[in-house]
């Protein structure tokens, strides 16, 4: 399936317009913003190689191509003006799956390149949960910090909702700094759709009583509960206080009519929003036109709840990414595979190729729509986000026989990419050695290519809250000035 | 040591969660049936289940006073028993899908559900209330701290099935569980301060947080019903119910342990 074949660039340029003219500010509003960075981090559960998308390696550059995983000639493009290689190509099935159409890197990175910086790095798990929590820590290089964390901790204070992850596994585990504020932790949220239902405490309940008489009910809760042993006995409780915080969080929820401007589900006769007394964002047709396997695909989902909570300044991170579970009947009988990248143990070529073309096609429609809402002075919010592909890691390199396509373990060894107006475009930190397929390092300050030398999880890190615009001073983490753009 | 907590101990169907709370609380502060709000003598509630208990405790159930209390029902200081260790945990969504579906006596999927479609436990809010999540999202422990969205949650279940458990309360009074016997005339109660007030409320105490409710207590949702009259609204006693059966099921004595 081509997943951009179903979207027109006209419609999404189309849709950018009503966009911009929905949630258009006076000017003077938008210029006032405080100057907040968004990370919006894309899993590639599973395990995204390099190699096979913007590092890839041709079979007449390695001196042994019929035993590693490099590709025939012809299907190595360079994409004109930077460093990166793109693989298209049709697929007939995803090894035992079956599954026809294109699988498409070309259209993401000839129109992102000059805002793409690939890093290579070395890792120092191949357990699918440790090594994806490493890749967001730094394998805990800040106090065991997130770095979604460390992004709602320095730009998210006071917004209702600074950090949303709808990622899996080791991707929505927490860090593990006590000193975080509670409200910088991660909102964790396994169903884009329906998610926002919950964030009302009555609207959208049957013959649920009004909200003055709500807000009565609670207050004579809390009177309850002054008066209750248990809540005396236990008053030193972290728990008791944390959720009496929350349920003040929860009110500030509530007050921004987050049910409604965060739900993109449409009124109809399978979601009867209307007879519940529920509405829906006032982005949801233009939501519906960028994203219009929504209903179905998760992914596609989930990217429109991203560019809600951006848009609607509810939060300063998003995380989205693939789950375990496969996309079926949706537009064929598999439309994605199960284990999303993980798949790469039966079909390694099949599962990174659709893998790679979902990921590029949704985040390059959200980026797209986020270029096209002005943040203030003169910038879209797109100019304040940065983009991080975070895998769990690398794939094996090795293949029998010239093998067009077989199974592949994990592998430490990878290299991931970052997407954003803040890093040095069209750049490679680093390179591959066309004989092992395995990438090498750089000069971290200068960017220099350095075979030998491998990239840690920690310079990784260290780089993307850098270019975020977070002070790393005093933390010991190096500075990895290679990454940002000048 | 809380007569009337032990009767309740043994006459409801508790999870063995119940009973560790409940041990817990009597372990750590035993009051003898003081603890600063003295239960009022309640009336006897509808239906099966204990009856009102006495006022103060100290020689009932054999268990000497912990802790040096002199377990006498004498004046206790505010916040003598404060529990040091304070180790308290969240019941999560499978507790407390199970603890309201007992305490209102209503079938699990009965209890709510979004669009009229979705369970809202089991299908939207799981993750949010501490569930797992194992098969799709690899989530296999519940995630630590409270999730904004969980208050919210746990209020949009509870509002959900208190609601059908009034609905059905007053529909069919003779199979009611607690407000089956309210005095209502035209949709609004005769009297607040009727004893079947009083013991649909007592009731619901009992079968919610395992204890008698004390006067102030029943004063607080006394005073909700004032408020849902000065509202306005069509059928006041019926809304009042779903309310007062809220503020009672979401209160942290509920939903933690």
């Amino acid at each position: 399936m081509n997943f951009d074949s179903k979207l027109s660039r006209r419609a999404v340029l189309g849709g950018f317009a009503a966009a911009a003219a929905a949630s258009a500010l006076p000017w003077k509003a938008r210029a006032q913003q405080p100057d907040r960075k968004f990370l919006i981090v894309v899993t590639c559960t599973g395990g995204a190689s390099i190699i096979d998308s913007m590092l890839a390696v041709r079979e007449s550059e390695c001196a042994t191509p019929e035993r590693l995983n490099v590709y025939p000639d012809n299907m190595v493009q360079n994409v004109e003006g930077s460093p990166f290689r793109v693989i298209d190509q049709q697929l007939e099935d995803i090894g035992p799956l079956p599954y026809s159409g294109p699988a498409n890197q070309s259209s993401f990175v000839r129109r992102r390149a000059d805002q793409m910086c690939v890093m290579t790095y070395t890792g120092t798990s191949v357990n699918h949960l440790v090594a994806e929590k490493r890749t967001l820590t730094g394998n805990d290089a800040w106090a065991g910090r997130t770095l979604q964390e460390i992004t709602a901790a320095v730009y998210g204070e006071g917004l209702a909702l600074p950090n949303v992850n709808m990622g899996v596994g080791g991707y929505i585990e927490p860090g593990i700094d006590p000193a975080l504020p509670a409200w910088a932790r991660a909102e964790p949220v396994t169903n884009a759709l329906t998610w926002p239902f919950g964030l009302h405490g009555s609207r959208g309940i049957r013959n649920a009583p009004p909200q003055t008489l709500i807000d009565k009910a609670r207050a004579a809760r809390g009177q309850l509960e002054t008066q209750s042993l248990f809540d005396k006995t236990f008053t030193r409780s972290e728990l008791l206080s944390a959720w009496k915080s929350r349920r003040e969080d929860a009110k500030r929820v509530e007050s921004q009519d987050l049910i409604t401007r965060l739900n993109a589900v449409a009124d109809s006769p399978q979601n009867p929003l209307g007879q519940f007394g529920l509405g829906t964002s006032e982005d949801a047709a233009l939501l519906q036109r960028v994203f219009p396997l929504s209903a179905t695909d998760p992914l596609e989902a989930q990217a429109a709840l991203a560019y809600l909570l951006i848009k609607n300044g509810i939060s300063v991170t998003v995380t989205i990414g693939p789950s375990l579970s496969p996309n079926v009947g949706g537009q064929q009988i598999v439309d994605s595979p199960p284990l999303a990248f993980d798949f790469s143990h039966s079909s390694h070529r099949g599962a990174q190729a659709i893998m790679w073309s979902r990921l590029l096609s949704v985040a390059g429609r959200l980026i797209e729509l986020l270029e096209g809402v002005e943040y203030g002075d003169g910038k879209s919010y797109w100019d304040h986000s940065l983009m991080y592909f975070a895998s769990d890691f690398g794939r094996t390199r090795n293949r029998a026989d010239g093998a067009r396509e077989f199974g592949s373990g994990h592998h430490l060894n990878n290299g991931c990419l970052i997407v954003s107006p803040m890093v040095k475009g069209n750049t490679i930190l680093g390179g591959v050695d066309p004989n092992t397929t395995l990438t090498y390092g750089c000069d971290p300050v200068t960017g220099a290519p350095e075979p030998g030398r491998n990239m840690t999880e920690k310079e990784l890190f260290s780089g993307i809250v850098q270019t975020l615009g977070v002070s790393t001073a005093g933390t010991g983490l190096p500075d990895i000035k290679a990454m940002r753009r000048a | 040591m809380f007569p009337e907590l032990r009767r309740a101990l043994s006459a409801s169907t508790l999870a063995p969660l119940g009973i560790l709370t409940c041990a817990v609380l009597v372990a750590a502060c035993d009051t003898s049936g003081s603890g600063g709000s003295n239960p009022a003598s309640t009336p006897d509630a509808s239906g099966p289940g204990p009856t009102g208990g006495t006022p103060t405790g100290g020689s009932g159930g054999g268990g000497g006073p912990v802790g040096g209390d002199p377990g006498t029902g004498g004046a206790v200081p505010e916040g003598r028993f404060e529990a040091t260790r304070a180790n308290l945990r969240f019941k999560g969504a499978a507790r407390i899908r199970e603890d309201f579906a007992r305490v209102l006596q209503l079938p699990t999927d009965a209890l709510c559900s979004e669009l009229g479609r979705y369970d809202c436990i089991d299908d939207i809010h799981q993750i949010s209330l501490g569930g797992v999540e194992p098969y799709r999202a690899n989530i296999f422990v519940p995630f630590p701290g409270v999730a904004v969205g969980a208050p919210l949650a746990v209020e949009r279940v509870a509002l959900a099935a208190c609601g059908e458990r009034v609905r059905r309360d007053l529909a069919t009074p003779a199979s009611a569980v607690f407000f089956g016997r309210l005095p209502i005339e035209g949709g609004a109660l005769t009297s607040v301060d009727a004893p079947e007030v009083d013991a649909a409320l007592t009731r619901l105490f009992r079968e919610a947080l395992l204890r008698e409710p004390s006067r102030e207590d029943l004063a607080v949702l006394k005073g909700l019903y004032a408020d849902t009259v000065a509202e306005g609204g069509a059928d006041p006693a019926q809304t009042w119910a779903q309310l007062a059966c809220l503020s009672v099921l979401t209160m942290t004595e509920s939903l933690l342990f």
